[in-house]
């Protein structure tokens, strides 16, 4: 098995084993989007006194949903600022989770590895900002660097009076989006190695772990780059069928309406497993990838 | 002189009042010979015309109007420019080199130099530095009847492509760009009191309108250049590395052209024969009572030319696809397309100021490159823009309205076909994965009948508040109340006065009014669409339909004596009342409900009441009638009162308050269920984030 499987298989049976960890993250995914949507959900109620709440439940009709938004749109403005609050909320909880997961993982506790991953989590969040911000300014300077400039460039190359959608322009926009990917992938995996490195107190700060971090993707950045492409891969999967799965349901019942809660969050349980199993991806990544200890010379014997 | 009379005489018969019968073929007033070369590296246009007009007022005309439409262009004090402010439709004016003009060198009459005689004219706002009017004296006025034949010479330089015209790089779409006569409407046409012209200054908002005729054109340009055309190709000649194009174009009251090296070629040919799906001629055939050959009379094979850009190429099958539904659909719901060909110009992006444009037999349409696959190939914009350009065709081009003065006649009309074109052929114009899906009527209307509008929609186009005014009221509202017509007055009545006003004013001149007579006239009850149309069409009138409330309780049993004396109810001895059955049988209801119409719009619709037990109850509100109280005795619960149960009412402004639900009601939650979605939508975005960080 070469590093990448190795990784992937540890990641999953990590997951597998801890898959109380998934259940936190889910709870975090619930009850974010719930007080996100609480403002919402009121205005919606108004539906079920209108003539389009027959048709909405018949199945999807875009004229009744547009007709219902335009029937609640005073209330509108004030419903969807709690939204950016929750996806604040929710971002800020994934954080604070994701290195007390990758301790709690690291430490093979199970029992009890919710209120441990909590705890830790906590514990750490400072460094884990720390990370976080390198991250975020690092990728965002290697997009510029990477992408954004070649693909400029390219743009701008044939002139103004360029016909519109030309060979360099299609360049530019392949350029710009194979680039993007391919930093997205390899600072994404960075990220994973540096929280991993925190959560065992390899590094003392955020900077250290993500300099520490750049040590070990060095040499196998595409290894580390296709664990976090394989597992954007599975999200994806998951995300499109249990999707498709809850729309084609259509419930017409309040009891199918409780059924398709039921199965589409059993989606997104699988989908908070498959992040469980990408950190400890990482987190095994970094443990195969840490240097060997170089023995001590052996001493020649006397006589 | 006696003769001269005499044909005078019958002329001004024929032509001078508004005639009472539609017209075969148009009353041809001018005829146009234009010669004109392209200078692409100048961009500049030298043309030469001879044009002959024919007066129609019994009496004589002692000067002509034309309009010089380019000059709107000429600087930043035209009206065109200071009522845009450079900007129209999201694209920019480029004020840097991009200005345009016309300028006449040479006009002739039987000889005779009468350019110096000529004069600027502001008719609509008196702005003296507008050049978009040009008067010109005559020495001999033309009589009545008579045709006066005028040579003039002209150099346009054309403007950087801003609106409906001009040029990007070696794409040009040439619009609106030759001294086009005016209109000279005589006493009766368009119910006009008294004779005069009718030739508006070219204005930010305002589109045009013209008198008919023939046109020959001959275009020269570069050899390398690919000309598209809105007349038929009649021959070819070339000197060195240019070429002359001649065209010819019959019973159209315009001409445009484009010309691009990059121009890629697609041509169709729609075939009735091959392209009329019976079901919808069976369709057609029911809804306007006529038999199936009556509306294929006059149908004949038209030749579809797409003039696309290369970048297009994948999408360009889809300008056929919807210009076949829409030759199609006005063929048989409007007046067959008389026309041997249609031309589609595909603007490139960077000239998409000359998108959707049009004239009777070509016009522009748009589309991004974004959308030759993947997963925006749902977003419909080049279809929509398909088949509303084509249908302006009919609105303006054959049924020819004034735009100037009443734009909602085109646009407002065109809209309320563009909607059902697009509805019956693709449900939505914006297509997402899954089966979701917008259509552009979904979005519009209740947007429009939720505002309160500062305008009516009949008025000039440069006399509304704003652009945004102008906008909504020649386009969606009008839209929306013709919808509104047609949801009120039913299917059959609505579509055969429907077609009623195309057939009457196809190679006309209508008016408001006009279109309004042939809807009424086949209206069940006139009078509620007569006020619906005097409420928002010239006015700003709405209406609102509401359950005010809605109870129900048990019915007080009978108490007291009755007609022989007898104590019912009650213990006249102990003087107490009796106590109920406890099994509540033979228990009645008393439901009482009150719905009320607000607004100034009278509607009738139907209040509808369903009881627990599943029985109905239908009572009708009145368009005359501001409430309805129901007090009704059952065996059942009350459960919902619905007003407007068959969804007729498209334009009241609160819909969310035509249903009350009581405790009776057990239907199952639609709002559970929207929210249900929503939250997985929003969990989808939260979950994706564990993928970014």
């Amino acid at each position: 098995m070469n590093l990448f499987t190795r990784s992937v298989a540890e990641g999953v049976r990590l997951a597998a084993r801890h898959y109380r960890l998934s259940v936190l993250l889910w709870i975090t995914l619930f009850v974010s989007s719930s007080l996100a949507l609480r403002p919402l959900s009121g205005l919606v109620r108004a539906v079920d006194g209108s003539p389009f709440g027959e048709r909405l439940l018949a199945g999807w009709d875009g004229d009744a949903f547009v007709g219902m938004l335009a029937g609640i749109q005073e209330g509108l403005g004030p419903a969807f600022a709690a939204i950016p609050a929750g996806i604040l909320l929710f971002a800020l909880l994934s954080l604070v989770l994701s290195t007390g997961i990758l301790r709690t993982l690291q430490q093979g506790l199970v029992q009890g590895s919710m209120r441990r991953a909590v705890i830790e989590g906590v514990a750490l969040f400072p460094k884990t900002f720390g990370a976080f911000f390198r991250f975020g300014v690092g990728t965002a300077a290697w997009l510029l660097l990477v992408a954004g400039l070649p693909a400029w460039i390219l743009y701008e190359l044939p002139g103004k009076d360029a016909p519109p959608n030309n060979g360099f322009t299609n360049a530019a926009i392949l350029w710009g989006v194979l680039a993007a990917l391919a930093v997205f992938l390899v600072r994404r995996a960075r990220f994973d190695v540096a929280r991993a490195l925190l959560a065992q107190n390899a590094a003392s700060t955020g900077r250290g772990a993500s300099r520490l971090a750049g040590r070990r993707v060095a040499g196998a950045r595409v290894a580390a780059a296709a664990i976090v492409l394989f597992w954007l891969i599975v999200v994806a999967i998951l995300q499109t069928v249990f999707t498709r799965l809850g729309v084609a349901m259509n419930p017409q019942t309040n009891a199918g309406t409780t059924g398709l809660v039921v199965v589409r969050q059993i989606g997104f349980l699988l989908v908070a497993f498959a992040h469980v199993a990408q950190l400890g991806s990482l987190s095994a990544f970094e443990r195969l990838r840490r240097p060997v200890p170089t023995p001590l010379p052996r001493l020649a014997s006397p006589g | 002189m006696k003769t001269r009379l005499l044909r005078h005489s019958i002329w001004i018969a024929l032509t001078a009042a508004a005639p009472l019968f539609a017209l075969d073929a148009p009353r041809k007033l001018v005829d146009y010979d234009i010669r004109v070369t392209l200078d692409p590296a100048t961009k500049t246009l030298t043309g030469a015309q001879t044009l002959k007009w024919t007066n129609p007022a019994p009496e004589p005309v002692s000067e002509l109007r034309f309009h010089l439409y380019w000059n709107a262009f000429r600087n930043n004090r035209s009206t065109f420019f200071k009522e845009s402010g450079g900007q129209l439709r999201d694209d920019q004016a480029d004020t840097e080199g991009g200005w345009g003009r016309i300028d006449l060198t040479k006009v002739q009459i039987g000889g005779a130099d009468v350019l110096a005689r000529g004069r600027f004219d502001s008719p609509d706002d008196g702005n003296p530095d507008d050049r978009t009017v040009w008067v010109l004296p005559l020495e001999t006025p033309v009589g009545p009847g008579e045709t006066v034949t005028l040579t003039m010479d002209w150099i346009s330089k054309v403007p950087k492509v801003y609106a409906r015209a001009g040029y990007v790089r070696d794409y040009f779409f040439i619009g609106q760009w030759f001294p086009k006569i005016g209109v000279y409407e005589p006493a009766g046409m368009r119910r006009r009191k008294t004779s005069g012209w009718n030739c508006h200054q070219y204005h930010a908002n305002s589109e045009f309108y013209a008198n008919f005729g023939d046109y020959h054109v001959s275009i020269t340009v570069p050899e390398k250049f690919v000309v598209a055309s809105a007349g038929t190709w009649t021959g070819e000649t070339k000197q060195g590395d240019k070429k002359t194009l001649r065209y010819e174009l019959a019973n159209v009251h315009d001409f445009a052209w484009a010309a691009d090296p990059r121009f890629v070629v697609s041509e169709s040919v729609w075939d009735p024969a091959r392209d009329l799906p019976a079901a919808e001629i069976e369709r057609a055939a029911r809804t306007l009572g006529r038999s199936k050959e009556d509306l294929l009379r006059g149908m004949r094979p038209v030749k579809i030319s797409v003039y696309g850009q290369p970048d297009h190429k994948p999408q360009l099958h889809r300008y056929h696809d919807a210009q076949k539904w829409s030759l199609t659909w006005l063929g048989l719901w409007a007046f067959p397309y008389p026309y041997e060909h249609i031309s589609i110009v595909d603007p490139p992006e960077d000239g998409i100021g000359s998108g959707g444009m049009e004239y009777q037999t070509l016009y522009t349409g748009g589309t991004s490159r974004f959308f030759n696959s993947g997963p925006l190939v749902g977003m419909k914009f080049l279809e929509v823009v398909t088949v509303h350009e084509y249908g302006h065709g009919y609105w303006y081009g054959m049924v020819a309205s004034n735009e100037f003065e009443e734009s909602w006649m085109d646009e407002g009309i065109n809209t309320f076909t563009e909607w059902e074109i697009v509805d019956r052929r693709w449900k939505y114009d914006l297509e997402f994965p899954l089966g979701l899906g917008f259509s552009t009527r979904g979005v519009m209307v209740p947007s429009v009948a939720k505002k309160q509008e500062p305008d009516p929609i009949v008025q000039s186009s440069w006399g509304y508040v704003s652009g945004g005014s102008y906008g909504n009221n020649s386009y969606f509202r009008s839209g929306a109340v013709i919808e509104q017509m047609r949801r009120l007055m039913g299917e059959e009545r609505f579509f055969r006065g429907l077609r009623a006003y195309a057939e009457r004013w196809r190679y006309d001149h209508p008016t408001s009014e006009d279109f309004f007579d042939a809807i009424l006239s086949q209206a069940e009850e006139p009078a509620i669409i007569r006020g619906l149309i005097d409420q928002t069409f010239y006015g700003r009138g709405f209406f609102d339909v509401r359950v005010s409330s809605a109870s129900t309780t048990r019915a007080e049993d009978f108490v007291g004596f009755d007609d022989t004396r007898k104590a019912v109810g009650f213990d006249e001895t102990a003087g107490k009342k009796k106590s109920r059955d406890p099994d509540d049988k033979g228990r009645r209801f008393v439901s009482a409900v009150r719905v009320i119409r607000d607004g100034e719009i009278g509607v009738p619709t139907d209040v509808l009441l369903t009881f627990e037990n599943g029985q109905t109850l239908t009572r009708p509100l009145a368009a005359g009638n501001r409430w309805l109280r129901l007090v009704v005795e059952s065996s059942s619960k009350l459960a919902r009162v619905e007003v407007d149960p068959a969804h007729k009412l498209l334009l009241d402004r609160n819909p969310m308050n035509n249903l009350k639900r009581l405790e009776a009601d057990r239907s199952p939650s639609a709002a559970r269920k929207v929210s249900t979605y929503l939250k997985h939508g929003l969990d989808i975005v939260l979950s994706s984030l564990w993928s970014a960080f």
